[in-house]
């Protein structure tokens, strides 16, 4: 699959994302498995019902659009 | 009956076989597992009537192949593979999130073309996880 991490690496609740890209979110039984977003750097959050027994896996690895060095240009005129 | 109907009309099915095939050793399970079964399935319902925002999010392929130009506002928050004018640099993908608008390349200005690949909502506007940023 393009974009896919090495080997599955698991991630926690608290841990630093490596890569910005489509997660997939495992819950403790009260919830099937979903996808979400979350960029590089920022800390997965632990879950409201299952707490930090939630598990983190990346599906499909993008750069922010932000950090591509085609739309650098635009975005340090907003800033 | 739309495609997007059809699709979770099947999903709907695909749950009620899961309820009538549930293996026998798991009939002894914890009990709330089968009342897990049946809010999903509730949930299939009701977006079948196609009343209110759904709650979980879908897997999120549903609007993918569309094409978006720079200045556009990003409808959905996602992996998008972005297709340069004149070949001056092969398609790449990139995240955007829901409400920002495609920005203009550095080199091929607006002639950009954003096209969506996978959509998965943002993990803090998700509702098991929101408010925690």
């Amino acid at each position: 699959m393009q974009g896919a991490s090495q080997a599955e690496q698991v991630y926690k609740a608290g841990d630093e994302a490596p890569e910005s890209g489509v997660y997939t979110v495992r819950h403790h039984l009260h919830r099937e498995n979903h996808s979400a977003t979350v960029f590089k750097g920022e800390r997965f959050p632990s879950c409201v019902h299952c707490g930090t027994a939630v598990r983190f896996v990346l599906a499909r690895r993008a750069t922010r659009i932000l950090e591509d060095a085609d739309f650098k240009q635009d975005s340090q005129k907003d800033e | 009956m739309n495609e997007k109907t059809v699709n979770l009309k099947k999903s709907c099915d695909a749950l009620q076989g899961r309820v009538y095939n549930f293996p026998h050793k798991l009939m002894h399970a914890p009990k709330k597992l089968l009342p897990n079964l049946e809010l999903r399935l509730r949930h299939h319902r009701f977006q079948l009537n196609g009343e209110g925002r759904s709650r979980h999010h879908s897997p999120g392929e549903q609007h993918t192949g569309k094409t978006f130009n720079a200045g556009q506002p990003v409808i959905e928050t996602g992996i998008y593979e972005v297709l340069h004018d004149r070949s001056h640099r092969s398609a790449h993908e990139v995240v955007m999130l829901r409400g920002d608008a495609f920005p203009p390349c550095d080199s091929c200005a607006d002639r950009v073309r954003f096209r969506l690949v996978r959509t998965a909502p943002y993990i803090f506007q998700d509702e098991d996880f929101e408010n925690q940023e």
